[in-house]
């Protein structure tokens, strides 16, 4: 019910202009690795196949504590606060989280973009898939100082931020092309 | 700006040994002699079945924590190059990092490369450190690939042992990590690939038939195949390419380098490199013989070795080059300031 698939591509550059892009708070929480795996299909487990696993209660815990943590820890690190960033882009875990977060940091959902309803949870692409949902069709050009959290298995937290353009965030294609390498087909040898 | 070192490199080799006398057992065509004259290659190690990647890096980060002046709570970031994760998710460098007991501030995350792995690895720690985002980095590379490698494909098993090293990347230190180069050649990946298994092609009775090839060796399409004459020859064309942009980049000449450390592939594929590129042997470092070639681990293997048998210049330059499934390919110049042993 909650997950979606989806894939994006970011086109960085060096630029003169002055941006805080990509200072780093990471936070990993390897203890916590049993709470969302899929423990078959790797050389761990490597016969049988079974289902993706999420501890929700664990999660949403880890979430709770880890990315509030992670946000603020960025915002002493970078001397910058709540009011300095226009849009805050959040993993897209569930829409109570995000709502317990927006509580948690006084973050007003305005400033919290959401693509969930419309695509899912869509994991490591959820954040640029919520900032193309959000501004992907805008007409007008908007510089947009935008703070990025992202925080889910592993257990694994980071934020990043980024003064974004919103002219170049692209619309969204859909597509159902796919890439044929003939391997079942050409099953020779 | 912050530079990049390295401070110290140890490796785990599981215990099990596969000679060539088994081997030959297997394959009543071949020798121990040919096997030997082939591929240069006397043993592999070879991890136990429910021995994985992340139990071998596990084994190698101790090893490191145990014998170098590092404190977990100043580890940073924790890369490990492997492609035989335990998990599908998460990055076994997560369980890693758990397992390590290493501290909650610390980056942890998983790269798939082989071959060219370790330059790779070099390089994003090298970033980390040079950008400001970390001081200390540790770099584990891991892979069992005789997992998955068909026990009657002479190709692959004569010639791939597993292991897993780690090493401290600093930014302080004496053995600087200095310019790099990589390339891809996407477009050749079927010369080094597991066909199926896996979301592309996934596992079905089709893909555990086990055929024999035209050369005789056998191996379904969960297995690892290798073209092995498209390997050589791309090794050929690119290695001495690489070294020689690699060169021009540092402004350096063939006579600047004290060592050569390729990715140890096999015997042939070495001992040709060594005579096209007219590197005199006592430049020309080639550790193989008992472990086979582990993939993301042949050349941290090989630099700790130079290191434990003072081959390592005490002032000069070291190239590092890998190369192979992908296919991609990396080159990097190590320089060692005064002062090392």
């Amino acid at each position: 019910m909650l997950l979606g698939d989806a894939g994006t591509a970011t086109l960085l550059e060096k630029t003169d202009d002055r941006c805080d892009v990509m200072t780093f708070g990471g936070a990993t929480y390897g203890e916590g690795f049993r709470s969302v795996y899929n423990c078959y299909g790797g050389f761990r487990h490597h016969a049988a196949k079974g289902a993706e696993r999420m501890d929700d209660i664990e999660v949403f815990n880890f979430i709770l504590t880890y990315a509030p943590q992670a946000i603020r820890e960025f915002w002493t690190h970078t001397g910058t606060g709540l009011e300095d960033y226009d849009c805050y882009a959040l993993h897209q875990a569930s829409l109570f989280t995000l709502k317990q977060l927006s509580r948690k940091l006084k973050i007003g959902m305005d400033k919290i973009p959401l693509s969930l309803a419309r695509y899912g949870n869509t994991g490591p692409a959820s954040i640029p898939v919520t900032l193309v949902h959000a501004f992907g069709e805008h007409a007008e050009k908007k510089q947009m100082r935008t703070l990025m959290c992202g925080f889910g298995v592993g257990l694994s937290v980071s934020a990043a931020s980024a003064m974004l353009d919103t002219a170049d965030i692209l619309p969204m294609v859909e597509t159902e092309e796919y890439f044929d390498d003939g391997i079942l087909e050409g099953a020779t040898g | 700006m912050n530079n990049a070192y390295i401070r110290n490199v140890e490796y785990y080799l599981p215990e099990t040994i596969l000679g060539n006398a088994e081997l030959a057992q297997l394959y009543p065509e071949w020798t121990e002699e040919r096997i030997v004259s082939k591929t240069g290659i006397r043993t592999r190690h070879i991890a136990d079945s429910d021995e994985t990647s992340l139990d071998m890096a596990e084994k190698a980060c101790r090893v490191l924590f145990e014998r170098s002046a590092l404190e977990k709570q100043d580890v940073d970031f924790l890369i490990l190059m492997t492609e035989t994760p335990d998990y599908l998710l998460p990055a076994s460098a997560c369980v890693l990092h758990g397992k390590l007991d290493l501290p909650e501030d610390c980056g942890a995350f998983d790269v798939n490369l082989g071959c060219s792995a370790y330059v790779y690895g070099l390089i994003l720690a090298k970033s980390l450190i040079v950008s400001g985002m970390a001081h200390n980095v540790v770099l584990a590379t891991a892979d069992t690939y005789t997992k998955l490698i068909n026990p009657m494909d002479k190709s692959t098993r004569t010639l791939f042992g597993d292991a897993a090293t780690a090493t401290w990347i600093s930014d302080t230190g004496l053995i600087e990590i200095g310019e790099s180069v990589f390339g891809t050649r996407g477009k050749a990946y079927e010369s080094l690939i597991v066909p199926a298994g896996l979301f592309r092609t996934p596992s079905c009775d089709e893909t555990k038939v086990v055929r024999v090839d035209e050369n005789g060796y056998s191996r379904c399409q969960e297995n690892i195949f290798m073209d092995g004459a498209d390997i050589l020859s791309f090794s050929i064309d690119v290695v001495p390419k690489t070294v020689s942009q690699l060169l021009k980049k540092a402004e350096l000449k063939d006579e600047d380098i004290a060592l050569y450390i390729f990715h140890q592939a096999n015997g042939f594929m070495l001992s040709y490199l060594q005579k096209k590129m007219k590197i005199n042997r006592e430049r020309f470092v080639e550790s193989f013989s008992d472990t086979g070639n582990t993939v993301s681990s042949t050349i941290p293997i090989a630099l700790k070795r130079c290191m434990e048998d003072g081959k390592l210049p005490s002032k000069g330059n070291i190239v590092l080059c890998g190369f192979g499934v992908g296919l991609s390919w990396g080159g990097v110049r190590l320089s060692i300031k005064d002062g090392v042993q």
